[in-house]
């Protein structure tokens, strides 16, 4: 049952979700891969599903990238029960491994998008309640910001300085040690 | 990603990321590395709402459980000034960073480092070498203050054994959790162990509260008719008590901090010519750490079965494996650890090194070869202690009419 072409039978028979975009576009997705939200997880719960799932705070855009990151996890999750039940050799471990490292490779490479996608994929992972998503993109943009000036920073996310001369002349001389 | 927006194209300019609300800012400089608080510092200086979000009192305390451990940002070594006589050259204790982290002040001259815990360093006065000087500070190296302590109660000679340990108010009395995740800054109690008597047969408990600012004296006094109490070895704390080392005998002190009473607990070697020091073990039980030869032996109390405490050895750590050769020219000595975490300071021949006896990694500090008074200095994100005690602060002050 862990193997691939057993595992999308089953995808095909479980449940259907229609989730609709701001921009009125419809995505079919399984239940495996919409429930990695949770916010859509609750609606499922609460029997709420029929005739689709208005996402008013994504655009098809960012919730094709979502269900992309979605499918690849939750397909993820269902190895991992998979190995759980039914192996435990080392020959699987390996395989398990190898996909962790594929799974690490996918992350990266989804991560690879300007930094306007990389902010709305931030809101929407936070609107969708999608924890590994959330964590993914908010670590992208702290390691982005590491090691970068304050002037810096502001240019890369488009942040206007609303401090006056004052106070970041206040703050730069309280801690000057970190400006140096 | 860089190179998507800085690089000149024919393309449209690139569209601007969206604004983010102040949570999922917070959620971005959450996952900053926490041991370089200039990151934060940088963060705060962005803008605004930025600025607001990094000194807002929840994310401190958030910023903590994010990351959980607690780092090492330094270690406080007691050095003597070039140029004095060695007994009377000038002494002073000075923060030698191990992390990006730089205190607003380096250093204290004519004070000697006797202990650190919890974001607090306890210093004593020195004064022409002598052993014992009725001069004790605090000093909290992140917000760059010190606070002088009014003389512990009674007359003693300067050749007294003593030592002190610094540690937060809440510890011992339950008010503090185990992590002590949130007591760093805030209010300290200090507990003093001295001989008072000349024979060294007899130790008393003093113990400073911050928050009374004065010096109590608990009741009990300790004493042994066999042995002497010439206490030798900064303190370990394990759940709701303090332990010490003598310079001989088979015994360590424990002073619980609850009860405010002394007792003695078998050591698991005998101590005399033998230098050790006490820690406190990953499992949270209380650790012994010895060096003999070039191998470094750890020692654990564990509970048994039949409720009493034993010693065991739980490793022994082939030092020649992890250090240099030109470090292992004498016997290397064990000088402290770091609390609950499997790292210890050695001064070598070649200079401080810290080891990670989990990870077997090794580390040089400095050049510091001299044994006594060195204290790893271990905080939580000292960047948000400081904007939020500092940095808000000021800014708020600029806002006001």
């Amino acid at each position: 049952m862990a193997s691939a072409g057993s595992g999308d039978e089953k995808a095909a028979a479980a449940a259907m979700i229609t989730l609709i975009s701001s921009d009125n576009e419809k995505f079919e997705v399984t239940e495996a891969t919409a429930t990695l939200s949770q916010t859509i997880r609750h609606m499922i719960e609460d029997g709420c599903t029929d005739g689709g799932v208005p996402l008013p705070n994504v655009t098809s855009k960012i919730l094709a990238r979502v269900i992309e990151y979605c499918k690849k996890h939750a397909t993820a999750a269902a190895g991992e029960e998979g190995s759980s039940s039914s192996f435990s050799d080392a020959a699987f471990l390996e395989v398990d491994r190898a996909f962790l490292e594929e799974l690490e490779e996918f992350d990266d490479a989804f991560l690879e998008v300007d930094r306007a996608t990389l902010f709305d994929l931030i809101l929407a992972a936070n609107y969708l309640d999608i924890k590994g998503l959330l964590n993914l993109t908010c670590q992208k943009v702290a390691d982005s910001v590491k090691g970068k000036t304050p002037e810096q920073i502001r240019e890369m996310y488009n942040i206007v300085n609303d401090l006056t001369p004052e106070e970041e002349a206040e703050i730069r001389r309280e801690t000057q040690w970190a400006f140096e | 990603m860089d190179d998507k927006i800085s690089t000149p194209s024919t393309k449209p300019p690139a569209r601007p990321p969206p604004p983010l609300p102040d949570d999922l800012v917070e959620q971005v400089l959450i996952r900053l590395p926490p041991d370089d608080p200039a990151l934060l510092l940088h963060a705060a200086a962005v803008c605004k709402d930025w600025c607001r979000v990094v000194s807002g009192a929840g994310f401190h305390r958030r910023l903590r459980e994010f990351h959980r451990t607690a780092l090492m940002l330094g270690v406080l070594c007691n050095f003597r000034d070039e140029g004095g006589h060695p007994n009377n050259g000038k002494q002073c204790t000075r923060f030698v960073p191990t992390s990006p982290f730089r205190p607003p002040v380096a250093g204290h001259r004519n004070w000697e480092a006797v202990d650190a815990r919890h974001g607090h360093v306890l210093l004593n006065k020195k004064s022409w070498g002598y052993l014992y000087s009725n001069a004790f500070a605090v000093w909290d190296p992140i917000m760059g203050e010190m606070r002088e302590l009014p003389p512990i109660p009674g007359d003693r000679g300067p050749e007294v054994f003593w030592r002190a340990a610094v540690l937060c108010a809440g510890a011992g009395g339950g008010a503090c959790d185990d992590d002590h995740i949130d007591c760093h800054h805030g209010p300290f109690q200090v507990v003093a162990i001295i001989a008072t008597d000349y024979w060294h047969k007899q130790v008393q408990a003093y113990v400073y509260s911050s928050e009374a600012g004065a010096w109590s004296v608990p009741p009990s006094q300790l004493r042994h008719a066999d042995e002497l109490l010439r206490l030798a070895v900064p303190s370990a704390l394990v759940e709701n008590a303090l332990y010490f080392g003598f310079d001989a005998g088979t015994n360590l002190l424990k002073f619980d901090l609850a009860t405010q009473e002394m007792s003695l607990i078998p050591a698991p070697l005998y101590l005399g010519q033998r230098q050790f020091v006490l820690t406190t073990t990953e499992g949270g039980q209380l650790g012994f750490a010895t060096v003999a030869g070039c191998k470094l032996y750890l020692w654990s109390r564990e509970a048994c079965s039949e409720g009493d405490s034993g010693w065991t050895q739980s490793t022994v750590i082939e030092l020649e494996k992890l250090l240099p050769a030109d470090a292992l020219f004498w016997s290397p000595y064990v000088v402290a650890s770091v609390y609950g975490m499997g790292v210890f300071l050695m001064v070598t021949y070649d200079g401080l090194y810290i080891i990670d006896v989990k990870a077997s990694q090794v580390k040089k500090i400095c050049e510091y070869t001299r044994r006594p008074g060195i204290f790893p200095y271990m905080s939580f994100s000292p960047g948000t202690s400081f904007l939020v005690i500092y940095i808000f602060k000021s800014i708020m002050v600029i806002h006001e009419p």
